[in-house]
This record gives C-alpha cells, sequence and structure tokens, in this order.
C-alpha cells in the first residue's frame, strides 16, 4: 500500500482553498463593481434628471400644443365649417324639396358679387339638388334675366315692384347699418318676396336667400377655407347670349366697351379721373368705343363719363333702371374687348367671352375675388382676364402711350 | 340613385383628400419635433431653391418655427446661398455660405440640370450639410431643418387644397435689413433698380420684349435705372438684355457668387422704386421698404403667392407692392411711354 503524498494533498487543498477565495474575490468584486455600476447610473441620472425631465416636460408639452392645434384645426377647417355648411346644405335641400316655386333672391348688393358668386353658386346648387328651372323665380334688378338663363324659368324685375328712389334708399340705409351684403334677410328683402310672390300669383314659395352665399363663402374671402372649397360649390357655365342688343341704337360695327365706376377698388381723384380719361382717349383713337355710364345710381358708386372724348359712344340715353344692366351685358357680349374697373361687371365679361382689362389703384379689398376669380376663368375657359394696376403706371411715372 | 351615389363619392373623395393633407402636414410637425429636439445647433438649409420661396415662405416659416417651438436664435445656422445673411437676422444665430464650401459651378450644374425646387433632400443638399459640419466641426447631434419640411407642408396651399389662415398662421414676416456689403459700382443718388429675367410668367414673346424696353425707358427718361442682371447663371432664370436709351447701369459681371444676393439687396434698398419680374427679389423688396412694380404677362404660377403677398405685406407695414399684368397694357394695344407729365413718385404716394 502506497503512502500518500501529504504534501501534495495539502498543496491540493491549498490550491482549491486560494481558487475558492479567487473566485469569492472575483464575486465581491463583481457585486462591488455592480454596485458601483449602479450608483453612477443612479448619479448620473440624478445629475441629469432635471435635464431628463426638462425634456419629457417639453415633449408632452409639444404633445400638448400639437393635440390643441391639431384640434384647432379641426374645429377650424372641419366641425366649425361643416356646421355651417350643413345648415346652409340643410337649407337649401329644404327649400328645394317638393314642387313648390323656389325664389332665389332678391338680389339687392353689388353686381360683382352676383355675377361672380351668386349664379355660380346656384347653377351649382340647383344641379346639386336637382331644382328645374321651372320651378325658379329669379328676383333681380336691373334687367340681369340672361343672367339666370338655365338657372330660372321666370325672372321678376325688382323696380317692378319698388321704384328706383325707394330701392336706392333702401341700399342707403343697408349701407349705414353696416350691412350692405345680403348676409341676413332684411324687412326690406321679405317685402320684396312678398310682393313678387303676389305679382306672380304664387302662395307658400320657398326662398334660397343671397345670405346662405354669403355664409358658406364669407370664410372662403377671409382666408379661412380654401380654393378647392369655393370651387366645389359653384359652377360658372354661363349660358350663351342671344345676339343683338334691343332698345339701344345703333352700336359700332367693331368696339370696345368701357365702364368706368368709383369704388374702393378705383376712388374719385382727379389724378385717376386724369388717367383714364387719357387712356379712354387712347382707346378711342384706335376702335370706337362704348361707354357703358348710367346717369343715376342706386349704389354708392358713380359712373365716369367720358362721351366727350371723339369717338367715344355713350349707351346712356339708352339706359332706364329697369334693363340698364341687361342692355350693359349685350352690349359687353358684342364687343371685342372690355375695358373697366376692376370689378362689377368686369366678373362678368371673361364669361361672356370677351377678353377684359380690369384696372384698380387699390387691390386692398380685390385679393380674394382675384385669386377666386383667375381659377374660375382658367378652369371654365373663359376669355382673358387682365388687370392693369394704376398705381404701377403711376409709380413708374409713365403715362400710357399709343403703341408704335 | 346615380345623383346620390355620386354625391356620396364626391364627399368620399373630398375626406381622403383632406385625411391626406393632413397626414402630411402630422409628418411634418413630427419631423419638426424631432429636429428641434434637444439643445444642440440646428442647420436650417440647406437654401439652393428661388430667391421668392426663400423670401415668402421658407424665412416666415422659419421665424415661426423659432417662436412657435421657443427656439433660441444661437441654435440655428442659416445655410444659404449668395450673402443672405442679412435675411436671416433675427432668425438665425448663424449664416454660413454654401459658396464658402461647394465650388459655383457645382451649384450652377444641379441648377441647370432642373432640379431647383427642394421637395425632398437630394444627395446634393446631404453632401452640403456633411461639408459644412465637418469644416464647421459641428457635433453629430446637429439637427437639420429641411427646406423640403417647408415645401411639403405648404405644398397643399400652392395647389388651393390649404387655405390661406394656414400658411398665415405657420408663418410670421418681418421687415428685411439691408446688408453692409461693398457695393462695385458707383450709384447714383437717386436711381430704379431694375430685375426683369425671363420666367414662365413672363416669357421672353416679342411683344413682351418690346413693353419691358419702353418700360426701362419710361423709366430711365426718368431717373436713372440700375440693372441687377449677374450673368452668373446660377439659376434657370436668364436675365432680359435691355438696350435702353437712358442712363443705364449694371452689376453684370461685377458679381460674385457669394455675394450677389447680398450686394442686389444692398442695391434694391437704396433704390426709389423696384421693377421687375414678378418673383425673386420682387418678393423681398416691399418687405425692405422700397416700392416694387413686379411684371408679369402670366398669373397662371402666381395666384397663390400674389393672394398671400399682397395679405401680407399690407399687415407687416410694407412698401407698396403694386404688381403690373403687362398683358393688359399688350393686349390693350398701348405701351408704356416717356413721361412728361409731373407725376407724384411712388414714394410721396
Amino acid at each position: 500500500m502506497a503512502l500518500p503524498n501529504i504534501w501534495r494533498a495539502a498543496m491540493n487543498l491549498a490550491a482549491a482553498r486560494i481558487r475558492r477565495v479567487e473566485r469569492r474575490g472575483r464575486n465581491v468584486t463583481r457585486l462591488v463593481q455592480q454596485a458601483a455600476k449602479k450608483v453612477n447610473r443612479v448619479a448620473e441620472l440624478a445629475i441629469h434628471a432635471p435635464r431628463h425631465v426638462r425634456a419629457r416636460w417639453h415633449r408632452s408639452q409639444a404633445a400638448a400644443v400639437r393635440m390643441r392645434n391639431r384640434y384647432r384645426r379641426l374645429d377650424d377647417h372641419v366641425l366649425t365649417p361643416f356646421r355651417s355648411e350643413r345648415r346652409i346644405k340643410r337649407t337649401l335641400w329644404r327649400a328645394s324639396s317638393g314642387n313648390r316655386a323656389l325664389i332665389v333672391g332678391p338680389w339687392t348688393s353689388e353686381v360683382g358679387y352676383e355675377a361672380l358668386y351668386w349664379i355660380p353658386f346656384l347653377t351649382w346648387a340647383t344641379q346639386r339638388y336637382g331644382v328645374r328651372p321651372e320651378r325658379v323665380i329669379a328676383l333681380s334688378r336691373g334687367g340681369t334675366r340672361d343672367w339666370y338663363a338655365g338657372i330660372a324659368g321666370r325672372y321678376v324685375e325688382i323696380f317692378d315692384l319698388v321704384d328706383p328712389p325707394a330701392f336706392a334708399e333702401q341700399a342707403a340705409a343697408r349701407r349705414d347699418r353696416g350691412d350692405q351684403k345680403q348676409v341676413e334677410a332684411s324687412d326690406f328683402d321679405r317685402e320684396l318676396i312678398e310682393r313678387a310672390s303676389s305679382h306672380l300669383g304664387v302662395r307658400g314659395a320657398a326662398v334660397w336667400h343671397p345670405g346662405l352665399m354669403y355664409q358658406l363663402f364669407r370664410p372662403f374671402w377671409y382666408g379661412d377655407r380654401s380654393l378647392e372649397f369655393f370651387l366645389r360649390h359653384t359652377d360658372f357655365r354661363y349660358a350663351p347670349l342671344d345676339s343683338g342688343v334691343a332698345g339701344v341704337g345703333p352700336l359700332p360695327v367693331d368696339y370696345v366697351a368701357v365702364k368706368f365706376y368709383t369704388g374702393p377698388a378705383l376712388p374719385d381723384t382727379p389724378a385717376n379721373r386724369a388717367l383714364l380719361r387719357d387712356l379712354v382717349a387712347r382707346l378711342a383713337r384706335r376702335s370706337a368705343v362704348v361707354v357703358l355710364d348710367t346717369a343715376w345710381s342706386i349704389d354708392e358708386h358713380r359712373d365716369y363719363a367720358f362721351d366727350d372724348i371723339p369717338g367715344v359712344t355713350t349707351v346712356r340715353p339708352s339706359l332706364d333702371p329697369r334693363t340698364n344692366l341687361g342692355v350693359q351685358t349685350r352690349v359687353i357680349a358684342g364687343a371685342r374687348q372690355f375695358v373697366g374697373t376692376c370689378g362689377g361687371l368686369a366678373w362678368l365679361a371673361p364669361f361672356l367671352r370677351v377678353p377684359t382689362i380690369a384696372i384698380y389703384e387699390s387691390d386692398r379689398y380685390l385679393t380674394a375675388h382675384l385669386y377666386a376669380a383667375r381659377h374660375a376663368y382658367r378652369r371654365y375657359d373663359a376669355a382673358r382676364f387682365s388687370t392693369l394696376n394704376i398705381t404701377a403706371i403711376r409709380g413708374i411715372g409713365a403715362a400710357l402711350a399709343k403703341a408704335s | 340613385m346615380s345623383r346620390f351615389s355620386a354625391r356620396w363619392r364626391a364627399r368620399a373623395r373630398t375626406v381622403a383628400g383632406q385625411w391626406t393633407a393632413w397626414k402630411g402636414q402630422w409628418e411634418v410637425e413630427r419631423h419638426l419635433e424631432r429636429a428641434l429636439e434637444g439643445d444642440g445647433p440646428i442647420i436650417a438649409g440647406p437654401w439652393c431653391s428661388e430667391v421668392g420661396y426663400e423670401v415668402l415662405y421658407w424665412i416666415p416659416f422659419l421665424r415661426w418655427v423659432m417662436a412657435a417651438y421657443r427656439i433660441p436664435e444661437n441654435r440655428l445656422i442659416a445655410l444659404s446661398r449668395g450673402g443672405t445673411a442679412s435675411w436671416y437676422r433675427g432668425v438665425a444665430g448663424r449664416y454660413v455660405e454654401i459658396f464658402d464650401h461647394i465650388p459655383p459651378s457645382e451649384y450652377g450644374a444641379r441648377a441647370a440640370a432642373g432640379h431647383i425646387k427642394q421637395r425632398e433632400t437630394s444627395a446634393f443638399d446631404t453632401g452640403v450639410v456633411r461639408r459644412v459640419s465637418e469644416a464647421l466641426a459641428l457635433p453629430a447631434s446637429t439637427a437639420v431643418l429641411h427646406p423640403s419640411l417647408m415645401f411639403r407642408w405648404f405644398a397643399p396651399f400652392w395647389s388651393g387644397h390649404e387655405t390661406l389662415g394656414f400658411v398665415e398662421r405657420h408663418t410670421r414676416y418681418a421687415s428685411i435689413v439691408s446688408p453692409q456689403v461693398d457695393i462695385p459700382i458707383a450709384l447714383p443718388a437717386e436711381y430704379a433698380a431694375v430685375k426683369l429675367y425671363r420666367a414662365r410668367s413672363l416669357p421672353d414673346e416679342p411683344a413682351v420684349r418690346a413693353q419691358l424696353r419702353t418700360l426701362v425707358d419710361a423709366l430711365s427718361d426718368r431717373m436713372p435705372v440700375v440693372h441687377l442682371d449677374t450673368g452668373l447663371g446660377l439659376d434657370d432664370h436668364a436675365d432680359y438684355a435691355l438696350d435702353s436709351r437712358g442712363r443705364r447701369l449694371s452689376v453684370n459681371g461685377l458679381l460674385e457668387p457669394r455675394t450677389n444676393l447680398a450686394v442686389q439687396t444692398r442695391i434694391a434698398a437704396g433704390a426709389r422704386v423696384f421693377v421687375g419680374t414678378c418673383g425673386s427679389l420682387a418678393w423681398l423688396t416691399p418687405l425692405l421698404g422700397i416700392p416694387t412694380i413686379p411684371v408679369f404677362t402670366d398669373a397662371s404660377f402666381l395666384h397663390a403667392h400674389l393672394h398671400l403677398a399682397r395679405r401680407v405685406y399690407g399687415r407687416v407695414g410694407a412698401a407698396p407692392f403694386s404688381p403690373v399684368d403687362l398683358s393688359g397694357v399688350i393686349h390693350a394695344g398701348l405701351a408704356w411711354a416717356a413721361p412728361h407729365a409731373a407725376v407724384a413718385s411712388s414714394r410721396e404716394s
């Protein structure tokens, strides 16, 4: 029997003990390191806590702002307009249902809004709600029957119901109330509707008041509705006019129709008067000019008169309040060009296929209308529409002269 | 029945269109927030598109971003070209000139290839940012506010699907000061600045050219005219070469790419009136306080910009901005001619 190697056994035991100690040491070191890491991490967190809290706060604040902005946008662009749009469309739908006669109007405000917004709005609405022209009675002034062709089967002339002076008085009163636009139906409007109904022997007629259009498009004019919204609620297909102008003396074969009136876009100042006079004189040297001035005024606009310029013809003697706008429309439709104040009939002329030059001094109240009109002309393939800003002419210090 | 279904289809299209627009806007918002997180520097740019978009949309948009997200000015580094530092005053704490890092020929080649609008971040843009970051030793955490964010943000407005109010809510307009830069010519005490270049809104046609010539003649009969034709060919618009009979000064051939817009701005800022193609500097000069007469014959691509400009210039007290539709003059068979009548100057008016 071999003797155990005591020395070796002792060495083995010692080595095992050392290894155990080493292992424990490593474990302890690891634990210490882990603890140190934890302490470091906690310290780091503590040091950077304000920054982290700030960042988190900023993120949550940004999220809150984002949500608030989104809600505002939703409210601005969807909910509020949707509510208003729904109310207007419900009114349109209610009035269109059944087989009752439908009065559209009375239109007593500016020509420009009628041509650029009201008629295209009615064209869209009658198509959208399937209202046949036989049911529709247009109630307007100045003989604008042609404008409503394809929309209304019947037309009632407001000046057959009230005298022009009484109408002008009511228009002035409306302006004084700060309600020149027919955003709401006034007592005068209701009276006109009653008179029109009894004039035609119609009872219980439904009404589409211009206020519906004004309420629908007002956000667009203020920049709160998009162009696409406006174009979605309008249809600019004007019915073509029959040829010929009844009730006006012989007109030149080839002429330029001119209509300048005073207003915020072209104020009545000596400088403007001189410049327009010069322009008309130069136009008259190139071709015959027919001026569409009237002898009266039923609103705040006054026509510029140029009939003392050689080569200029005026239709003033042929115009009376009952038919003046209808006659002017036909004169424009027969012209090779229309030149006039930016507003009123200038918006209509391109749809009559007449190249138009609209002149203004201030575009302060024109921006939304120019934006809408230019897009509508392009979309509906209307005649050329150009503008001439006389502030610029004056700014350059140049005068307009005949082309060489 | 078909009318009913058509109506619902139309509604569905409207809602879908609106939803797409919103999704695009939310995505831009997310990008913005991500870029603005932290305290590191933010590069706004590189702006390599047209001057008009920079002045009318990009800088006002940046001004809004700074205000809405409460970003201190010193975090923003404007990265643009042509020495437009003064345009960014009050917006960015620092301005970096692209032409200090990119040769003008490389920049011009990009423009010649038709890559003008920065609707996406191009390899060129990424390269510019990288080179600038390296040169300035900017930290890796530097964020980039790329112009494509603005282009995507306002695209629905340009197409008519978003409101003017939306643009107004996301921009801040302010006057711009003239830069302090040396001018390579001796300027008269009183002059008109003219910058007429070919564009879709003012195409190079004989009638247009004739009108422009008489217009410049009419101006030069009244006061010296300084033409801001650069001859540098850095974008896709060539300047009209108009020989006028009056006193004519030009900076053609005297400008360096890295300061050309600064010099033009300085000259325009000292003018009595600025007349130019509707675009580019014509959007800037009202904000410099100079009465401006932008000229165009075709407004098809200008409707939205004109609509916005008319609204905001009035609000910030900018100088008169009186666009001239030259087609009106042409189609009336009229022409500009030398004036002898006493007419009030624009400034007086």
